[in-house]
């Protein structure tokens, strides 16, 4: 075999004459990300994501399909190639239909993924159920009565009907749990020694100590009334908010260890200085507080509260930390808790490294508003009834038929690959911006929910042909392949066939090759 | 109408015979098949794929990648609407909206309540200088306008089916009577030439004339057509352009005496009725006046320089004895038993010759790789798949000089070794179909080509492949793989395909007028071809020139030749006296060069600098009724509907151009549009795979470097050029008299009949269709 002499990122190296630049980088151990490219399979050199820059000639190539030459420079992520890449991405993007995240689990302010939950019910899994809700909202139950659901107001079902409704769904695992013997308790990491006092008992402090306890941290809560929970024990009527679901849900708190000091109020009986040196991070969770007394310990102050970070949560004091109303006043008790839950993962940082960047947002591509013509295929895969209200009153929630009957409305809008999808993997890298280029319009969406264990999303497809050559290749009788041209080229059985007589053989391979969730398991645990 | 399952199988077990089974044959059965049928049968098609090779995937994805082909039962005639640019640019929109109206066509569909006709669209047909054109089937409409469509149909429904009623004249007559000349390129026959030529027939046998009818090529003054040269012997030859059937006898009684007295009585009275034919009656498509031979014609053909298209006007395209006893064949001859390819290689580079279709690649050089792989099997190929809207040389090239593009075709198959060939000709072409596959026939049986060509021991066969409707087949890796029954994908470069080409062969493509151009080169020699033009680029070129030019046509110019001359000299400068604009040169990949700038020199480089390309030859002359936004927004839309959507550039990014062109040519366009658009034109040139996706951006990026203001009068509202629809509306000033024709002629019913009153518009109705302005005798409806 001959070689040829290249160099890349300034490294030289000598590979086999007939390779691409790809399987030169490859064999390097440097990354080129692609989209159409499978091994063992033809280059189709359609997507563009793997340009590299050819210096000697100053213009960006496909590393899949171009041959290594004598001589050769390339440079595989310089600014020039990652504004191309970018450039790709704000591109198959502008065309992408889809949610990767559905809009209850994005607006979620506690980012707690519903749309799981929900299918968790379907299935009647509910010890799964409370695990999703608990990863988020330290307080379901007591959230289930009191919640403004914030997510029900983005929910794609509303634009077809009403909202699936969230909050009881949420509630009634909640209910179902604390009505066990031993309700959920989170298995609790290794302890770190680390000391961590919480500055109020509502419902930020009592969500921060119970993500930091699950690191495996020490923590004390202070608070200046007699029992805790803050406002939702002084400012929610017992009607709505029964204090036995309360004390109920603090009481698995407390279970994973975190300390309770009451009537403990700072300034009075308990000092700054006491906390700075007796804990390694301090969070102000404090609903009501005295300025002045914070401005004292050098804490900066907006016009609303206490400034902080707005990703990380961290004050001007390193180690010390603010959230909920101490930052400024809301009375959505679901946002208290929220912060409570991001920012402990800030704290977590703090103690684990001292490099604080707050909890990582992941690229979400937006579907956008949804017409009539989406929606109709979006309830191919929800039932089409209306929404369901507790038959037994707003004291005892949902049954578990009624629960089970309100989940099967869920539309499913939350994509079937959010983890091993290469488009969104790349937005994330790449730092993609959707809306860079957009349309006016965008295409219909669709979804092909024929074939027993495949959903096909044509919207979400960039015609990189995988699935062609694949099903190609395998002697699928029939086959995908691309019909049309142009703007509207797209990926079809031929002679208009349902999909499950294109994918008799290969389904999985084609699922699996897809860069995207164009071709997706219909169940959803197999991703 | 009930399609049969036994007769659809029978049928198609046929073609699959003769035609074959392999997967290259699937383009030409569904051909065969939408000529069958009028369109592809979906229990055909499974027939196809149960007894071929070729897979039901690979039928599906090829038959709807080519516009051609048709999946849905049509209409019983088919009615195209040219919308290549010089119809865009003179109404062809309009036209199509004034044909929906007259056959009540409405939404979506394209077919009438009747089905007896389906309308399309069609890229361009080739026939710029009689736009706006229309072919219904077979016959052709030239100069059509909104108001005439009801007459277009009546006159098809009228005459369709009649055919052409071959001549019952024998052959072989004396030529003592001398000649006359009939030009059959497709401009003239689908100005009529055919109907002319009949005539012509019937008038000789009539009056018992002797005279022999010439078929001729293409003369390049396709703005007259139909063309007739009657050559008396002893006296200067005369011709005759827009000649109508109706003026022949006419024409032939002024040559010649017929032969009978009673004949001569009979057409002494026919003379007196001749000032009738000079006044004719608009029916609203071409009936032009005579003229004879005058200065303009020698303005027209003065100061071009016939290389290409050498003996332009004189030499029967299909008449093999007359090409050799005027020295074709000779340039192969030498080269077959004088030189080496070597040689012969050498000779193409020493010339200068670049590629004609568009990128002007060295020829020389191509052929060299070309000669030089060690591939024991290589491959020809002529690009004939011209697919710029606006240009036809190619087609006037293979239908009026097929020998000369054989004989380069042979003459490069032989430099480079290779022993099968292609002519790829666009579908929408089918007389240069007709005529190369003829012109193959004869030079078969005259020992040109085949086995052991002129005894010199070399041999070559060629066959025909005809393109199915697609632009980006035009990009030599996507036209082979069409030829390899593929969608006509491109594919990354390199391998060239000079290295793998065709079924994994080295492969030498070239454009049609390069090969046409080569046999020239080796009879007068390099230098004589190098001596012109300018320093990178050599020789001539062929430019098909239409638009709002006075006289439009095939014209072959020396390189380095200015717009300006090309424009004002030849052209005769811009019809109806107004002003010079600019030209789009290049088609969807070159650019629009501004009147100020019409001292660039025709070359490639200077072409490039200025943001326009060479080209394949197409260029369009507009004037200042012509909406620059409009240009570009056209040909993005020509470029979206013709990309084949592979690479993610391409694909979407002029998509995103031309909703943002769209938008602003509806007043709807914002502030950072223009920059957006400047962004998107960028990446896109820079991120495409193909020539086709890097150079489409062209049109935008120098109508926006050259015509900003045009666009930035767009963001505010307003229309230059009042070519936009949604920014501009007709008014009848105080200046009519009430003659009440716009309100008969409104086809929505927008103008109310007032007698001898000003005429109001309403607005609300009105539909922009203009027939309001045509049919004005005062001149009095304006755009506002």
């Amino acid at each position: 075999m001959k070689s040829v002499n290249i160099i890349i990122n300034h490294l030289d190296v000598t590979v086999p004459s007939d390779s691409t630049i790809l399987d030169a980088a490859t064999a390097q151990n440097i990354h080129i990300p692609t989209l159409c490219h499978l091994n063992g399979y033809g280059h189709s050199t359609s997507c563009m994501i793997c340009v590299v820059h050819d210096i000697n000639s100053d213009r960006l190539i496909p590393s899949c399909s171009a041959v290594v030459t004598e001589g050769l420079e390339i440079a595989t992520d310089s600014e020039k190639v990652r504004a191309a890449r970018k450039d790709t991405l704000d591109f198959l993007l502008s065309e992408h239909i889809g949610d990767c995240e559905a809009p209850c689990f994005r607006t979620c302010p506690a980012r707690m993924n519903i749309p799981l939950m929900i299918r968790q019910i379907k299935d009647r899994q509910f010890e799964d159920a409370i695990i999703t809700v608990k990863k988020s909202i330290a307080l379901p139950a007591v959230l289930g009565r009191i919640c403004s659901a914030p997510c029900e107001k983005g929910c794609h079902r509303k634009s077809y009907d009403d909202s699936v409704s969230i909050c009881s769904l949420k509630r009634y695992v909640a209910d179902v749990d604390l009505s066990h013997d031993r309700p959920f308790l989170p298995v609790v990491g290794a302890k770190s020694g680390k000391k961590v006092a919480i500055l109020g008992a509502g419902p930020t402090g009592l969500s921060a100590a119970y993500y930091l306890a699950q690191y495996g941290h020490m923590c004390h809560i202070y608070d200046q009334n007699p029992l805790p929970g803050g406002m939702l024990r002084y400012g929610v009527s017992e009607d709505i908010l029964p204090r036995p679901v309360l004390d109920a849900e603090i009481e698995r708190i407390a279970d994973l260890g975190v300390e309770f000091f009451m009537e403990r109020s700072l300034g009075k009986d308990l000092q700054w200085d006491e906390l700075k040196s007796g804990y390694e991070a301090v969070v102000v969770a404090v609903g009501i507080f005295n300025p002045e007394l914070f401005d004292n310990i050098g804490i900066s102050l907006t016009g609303k509260g206490m400034a902080v970070d707005r990703k990380t949560f961290e004050t001007d004091i390193p180690g010390v930390f603010a959230g909920g109303n101490a930052v400024s006043e809301s009375r959505m008790a679901i946002r208290a808790s929220a912060h409570g839950k991001l920012l402990a993962e800030s704290v977590h940082q703090f103690l684990s490294d001292g490099t604080v960047t707050g909890p990582t947002r992941r690229f979400n591509s937006l579907l956008g508003k949804v017409n009539e013509k989406d929606t109709a295929e979006l309830i191919k895969e929800a039932e089409g009834h209306k929404r369901i209200t507790y038959k037994r009153g707003f004291e005892k929630g949902y049954s578990e038929e009624e629960a089970v009957l309100e989940s099967s409305r869920c539309f499913g809008c939350d994509c079937r690959k959010p983890n091993s999808c290469k488009l969104r993997q790349y937005a994330q890298d790449y730092d993609s911006n959707q809306r860079r280029f957009s349309f006016t319009q965008r295409k219909n969406l669709s979804r092909v929910v024929q074939h027993e264990l495949v959903i096909y999303e044509p919207g979400k497809c960039i015609k990189c042909g995988l699935c062609v050559q694949i099903t190609k290749r395998s002697g699928e009788h029939l086959g995908l392949t691309f019909v049309g041209r142009g703007f509207d080229v797209h990926v079809q059985t031929p002679f208009g066939q349902p999909l499950s007589e294109g994918l008799k053989k290969v389904a999985a391979e084609c699922i699996i090759s897809c860069p995207t969730a164009a071709l997706s398991w219909r169940d959803r645990t197999k991703e | 109408m009930q399609l049969e399952k036994g007769s659809i199988h029978s049928f198609i077990d046929r073609i699959v015979n003769e035609i074959g089974s392999k997967n290259g044959a699937v383009i030409h059965l569904l051909h065969a098949i939408q000529k069958e049928y009028n369109y592809l049968p979906k229990l055909a098609l499974q027939r196809v794929c149960e007894i071929t090779d070729i897979t039901p995937a690979a039928i599906t994805g090829v038959s709807t990648f080519y516009s051609q082909f048709r999946h849905t039962p049509v209409g019983q005639h088919i009615i195209r609407v040219c919308t290549g640019t010089a119809c865009h640019v003179k109404g062809s929109g309009l036209v199509v909206d004034a044909f929906r109206r007259e056959l009540k066509i409405v939404g979506e569909g394209d077919t009438d309540p009747e089905s007896l006709f389906t309308l399309q669209k069609i890229a361009c047909l080739g026939c710029c200088t009689i736009a706006p054109v229309v072919q219904i089937d077979d016959m052709t409409y030239g100069h059509v306008q909104t108001d005439g469509v009801s007459n277009i149909i009546n006159d098809f429904l009228l005459n369709h089916g009649k055919g052409i009623r071959t001549s019952s004249r024998q052959k072989s007559r004396s030529d003592n009577g001398g000649e006359i000349k009939i030009g059959l390129g497709s401009c003239c026959v689908a100005s009529g030439s055919r109907r002319v030529q009949q005539a012509l027939e019937e008038s000789l046998i009539e009056t018992g004339i002797e005279a022999r009818i010439k078929r001729v090529g293409c003369v390049g003054m396709c703005h007259r057509t139909p063309l007739l040269e009657v050559s008396v012997p002893g006296e200067e030859p005369v011709l005759y352009d827009s000649v109508q059937p109706e003026d022949v006898k006419n024409i032939v009684l002024r040559h010649y005496k017929p032969k009978t007295l009673r004949q001569r009585i009979k057409n002494a009275a026919f003379h007196l009725i001749e000032n009738i034919l000079e006044n004719p009656e608009s029916n609203g498509f071409t009936r032009h006046p005579l003229h004879v031979r005058d200065t303009d014609i020698q303005a027209f053909l003065g100061r071009q320089q016939h290389i290409t298209t050498e003996f332009s006007g004189e030499i029967d395209p299909l008449d093999l004895k007359e090409y050799r006893l005027k020295g074709g064949f000779k340039a192969l001859d030498r080269c077959l038993s004088e030189f080496s390819q070597e040689e012969i290689v050498n000779k193409i580079k020493a010339s200068g010759l670049r590629g004609r279709g568009g990128a002007g690649f060295p020829t020389g050089q191509k052929w060299d790789f070309a000669r030089q792989s060690k591939d024991e099997k290589k491959f020809i190929i002529c690009n004939g798949d011209e697919g710029d809207p606006g240009a036809f040389m190619d087609r006037m090239i293979l239908e009026s000089y097929p020998f000369r593009v054989i004989e380069g075709m042979i003459i490069a198959a032989y430099a480079v070794g290779a022993h099968e060939g292609y002519f790829y000709i666009r579908a929408e072409y089918p007389l240069a179909v007709q005529r190369v596959r003829a012109a193959l026939k004869m030079c078969r049986e005259d020992g040109l080509l085949g086995i052991d060509i002129l005894e010199k021991g070399f041999s070559l066969e060629l066959k025909i492949m005809e393109g199915a409707g697609a632009f980006v087949c035009g990009e030599e890796t996507a036209l082979i793989a069409s030829i390899e029954g593929k969608r006509g994908n491109p594919s990354f470069r390199p391998p060239y395909p000079v290295q793998k080409g065709l079924w994994g062969h080295s492969t030498l493509v070239n454009n049609c007028e390069t090969l046409a151009t080569v046999p020239w080169i080796i009879s007068r020699g390099s230098e004589a071809f190098s001596k012109l033009g300018t320093a990178q680029s050599k020789g001539t070129k062929v430019f098909s020139l239409a638009g709002k030019i006075a006289r439009g046509g095939l014209i072959e110019v020396p390189m380095g030749i200015t717009i300006r001359e090309i424009v004002e000299d030849i052209g005769g400068g811009i019809e109806n006296n107004r002003e010079f604009k600019a030209v789009q040169i290049g088609g969807p990949s070159g650019g629009c060069i501004p009147a100020e700038l019409a001292h660039t020199r025709v070359d490639y480089e200077d072409l490039t600098k200025v943001g326009a390309m060479m080209g394949s030859g197409g260029l369009l002359v507009m004037d200042d009724s012509d909406c620059m936004v409009d240009i570009a927004r056209y040909f993005m839309e020509f470029i979206c509907s013709q990309s084949c959507g592979k690479c993610t550039f391409c694909r979407i990014g002029t998509k995103h151009m031309l909703q943002i062109l769209t938008d602003i040519c509806a007043g709807k366009g914002k502030e950072e549009d223009l920059l957006k658009l400047e962004e998107i034109a960028l990446k896109t040139k820079q991120g495409s795979l193909c020539g086709l996706g890097k150079t489409a951006p062209n049109p935008v990026l120098t109508t926006l470097m050259y015509f900003r203001e045009e666009y930035e009068a767009h963001l505010k509202g307003q229309c230059p050029a009042k070519r936009c629809e949604a920014l501009f509306c007709y008014s009848i000033d105080e200046s009519c008299i009430g003659c009440t024709i716009c309100a008969q002629k409104c086809p929505v019913g927008a103008i109310q009949a007032l007698p001898y009153q000003r005429h109001i518009i309403d607005q609300k109705e009105c539909t922009k269709c203009g027939t309001c302005q045509q049919v004005c005798q005062t001149d009095s409806v304006k755009k506002i």
